[in-house]
């Protein structure tokens, strides 16, 4: 397999993975990526999001490479698709070795069977037969303490812990030239922990190397550079401490990447959430510096104040509280009612007197529909907490993926500048009809809430 | 290819592990469900008069030789399927290689059918009908069939493992087939019947080698045809399974 350098053992081009945004087109999903040719599959659209984005990464001989990311970074599925497990959407993926994924060690493991069948089921799967299979088998055993009748009890008997532990030992026995580790370091409880811990540094030290570790620490003792990975993007290489210093302060930020959807809201002077300029997209190109100079807690605060009278501090709809609005989407709703809380934080001092509620059209980011509700005129206080309730008929829109903003009035019944909040995000399921150029509200409520 | 030999042996004893470790009858069940069948077929055969009481010991061997044909090709297109659901968790672990999944389905539809095969020869002498002389199309209609149910399983297979309306539906479309391959009645001389018998394109692989077992002349050239045109469908489907599989992989648990 040509490399595009010969000290190259793995290297991943222009990796996409893709899967539809809302969890009920997954079936609709399936037979298009089983009916359709590869090229059709990779395409993206605003249906859609990415697991894993334009990843470019290259593993040399011997080189230990760390990868950080936050849950639902797209850790494990970057992990899948080195190994070979997976196929990318759309890319390549080019090895020069034998490769091994530490990660879910027990996957097969039957509680009927007994501990060495399990034990040389998952060795002949990872290539090892014969002499050299019993060999390794009777290592495991002897590592783990375990006589040869307590291996031919069935597995279910044994605690998850020893079983885990069992099976991180094969693991360890496996010869390999590539390593890719995805969250599993270390194994057993107490001391054997530890002993497992020590004994993956050495294999690692052995192999070329992909760490993919939330232990920050343990990445610090066995790899020399690390990428940050956020929302399917990689970031980096950075050295591994600069990398944890970068991953640290976009955590602080809430930095998630630049969202596919946000696309239809830029032309509204987008001031989303967190403050990132589009060019931090291309990930290859940026410097750490770049990053943690533009996303420091005081230039963010600092921003949101002079831009925006209220932030979203958590956002319910029909009582899913864990509804984010670069997540999901309201697909197959159209004419149903949504019921939506909002609790605010407010960043400076103001007087409401209600609300500017929009549909944006994500393509253009135009809107379409708006509607004003007005309530008395509140104080608003810096640092109050408040809360906006209204059940939301999700309308009809034809051939586009549109939102629900949400922009506080002032006393003139004007919006106020520059603090439009995304709410919604809506598709367009089945609708047949038109755009109606309305929005229906019902029982809006404005609130101050008690902190 | 060694590995791939004895990952897909591997899988197999696995399975059967798992699945008569704790039965009473163990490998009887691989005979037992095709004996009630045609029992079953044996009665009502009798009673809407599908054969004569003349004719019913012919009736029973090419009754009992057509369902082992048909549970071949059966197996050949199911088992694959079942062994992917069995190792869902593995395949998400492991990177071992998918054509595995496909083999060790043909190698527990050959098991099955071997195991039924004494059986049968059996019934040959009991019921006086004369054995079956050597013949080297046996071998090359069991490759056919076995191609055209390994074929059918790599396009069902990928999607099988997301889509449970696959896996609802196998057992309907199997019936269904089942009924339209003339194995419980002879072929009709017209009507719908008939017509759906020679469409069917399931009664050109089944009944051939049937008729070989039976020491009935057939026309050779029409085994040769279906095992020439069973390959060809293995080795597109193989390309599609190859294509497929680890996209359908990915979603395995979302």
């Amino acid at each position: 397999m040509t490399m595009v350098n010969d000290n190259a053992v793995l290297h991943l081009e222009n990796i996409n993975r893709i899967f539809p945004r809302d969890i009920t087109d997954i079936s609709s999903a399936i037979l298009k990526e089983m009916l359709l040719p590869r090229s059709q599959i990779g395409k993206n659209n605003l249906n859609t999001f990415h697991a894993l984005k334009d990843i470019n990464l290259i593993l040399e001989k011997n080189q230990k490479l760390g990868i950080i990311g936050s849950h639902h970074s797209g850790k494990t599925m970057l992990a899948n698709i080195a190994s070979g497990l997976l196929h990318p959407s759309s890319g390549k993926v080019s090895v020069n070795g034998s490769r091994l994924l530490f990660s879910r060690p027990t996957a097969g493991f039957k509680p009927a069977l007994t501990v060495l069948e399990n034990l040389s089921f998952r060795a002949s799967l990872l290539g090892l037969h014969g002499i050299k299979l019993d060999d390794i088998l009777e290592s495991t055993l002897s590592q783990c303490g375990m006589s040869l009748s307590v291996a031919q009890q069935p597995i279910g008997n044994l605690s998850p812990y020893v079983i885990k532990q069992l099976a991180f030992y094969l693991l360890l026995s496996i010869e390999t030239d590539i390593v890719i580790i995805d969250e599993l370091i270390s194994a057993g409880s107490g001391d054997i922990r530890q002993a497992t811990r020590s004994q993956l540094q050495d294999k690692i030290e052995k192999c070329s190397s992909l760490i993919i570790s939330s232990d920050l620490s343990f990445l610090k003792e066995t790899t020399t550079h690390s990428f940050i990975l956020t929302a399917g993007q990689l970031l980096g290489p950075y050295e591994t401490l600069d990398a944890i210093a970068g991953f640290n302060q976009l955590q602080l930020s809430g930095f998630n990447g630049l969202d596919e959807d946000d696309e239809g809201f830029a032309s509204q002077n987008d001031q989303s959430t967190y403050v990132i300029e589009e060019d931090l997209v291309d990930a290859q190109e940026i410097a750490l510096d770049d990053i943690t100079d533009k996303i420091t807690p005081t230039k963010r605060k600092a921003a949101i104040a002079s831009a925006r009278i209220f932030s979203i501090t958590s956002l319910e709809v029909d009582g899913d509280n864990e509804y984010s609005h670069s997540k999901y989407s309201l697909l197959k709703r159209t004419g149903e009612f949504v019921e939506v809380e909002m609790e605010l934080i407010a960043n400076c001092k103001a007087l409401v007197k209600g609300g500017k509620f929009e549909l944006i059209k994500g393509s253009t980011g135009s809107i379409f529909a708006q509607t004003n509700i007005e309530w008395p005129t509140q104080e608003i206080t810096l640092g109050a907490n408040y809360q906006v309730k209204f059940s939301f008929q999700i309308p009809e829109n034809k051939g586009d993926f549109f939102g629900l903003a949400f922009t506080p009035l002032n006393i003139s019944n004007k919006p106020i500048k520059e603090s439009q909040l995304k709410i919604l995000i809506l598709g367009t399921g089945n609708a047949k009809k038109k755009v109606q150029n309305e929005i229906s509200m019902l029982n809006v409520e404005f609130n101050k809430l008690c902190n | 290819m060694r590995l791939l030999i004895t990952t897909a042996y591997n899988i197999v004893i696995r399975d059967y592990r798992i699945r008569f470790r704790r039965t009473y009858l163990s490998i009887l069940w691989f005979l037992l469900p095709m004996f009630m069948l045609a029992g079953l077929a044996l009665f009502i055969g009798g009673e809407l008069g599908l054969y004569s009481i003349e004719g019913r010991n012919k009736y029973i061997v090419q009754l009992l030789t057509g369902l082992i044909l048909w549970q071949l090709f059966a197996d050949a297109w199911l088992e694959p399927m079942r062994y992917g659901r069995r190792t869902k968790t593995v395949l998400r672990a492991v990177a071992l290689d998918e054509n595995a999944l496909l083999l060790a389905g043909a190698i527990s539809a050959m098991i099955g059918f071997i195991i039924k095969v004494p059986v049968v020869l059996v019934a040959f002498v009991w019921f006086d009908v004369t054995p079956p002389n050597y013949n080297v199309f046996i071998p090359i209609g069991m490759i056919s069939i076995l191609s055209v149910g390994t074929a059918l399983s790599c396009f069902t297979l990928p999607i099988s493992l997301i889509l449970l309306d696959v896996r609802y539906s196998m057992p309907v479309i199997q019936f269904v087939l089942l009924l339209a391959t003339p194995i419980f009645y002879d072929i009709p001389a017209s009507g719908l019947i008939a017509s759906i018998n020679h469409y069917n394109p399931f009664t050109y692989l089944i009944l051939p080698i049937r008729d070989i077992f039976l020491n009935v002349t057939i026309d050779t050239s029409l085994v040769l045809l279906s095992t020439i045109i069973a390959i060809i469908f293995l080795v597109i489907g193989m390309y599609y399974y190859q294509a497929k599989m680890r996209l359908s992989i990915a979603y395995i648990g979302r």
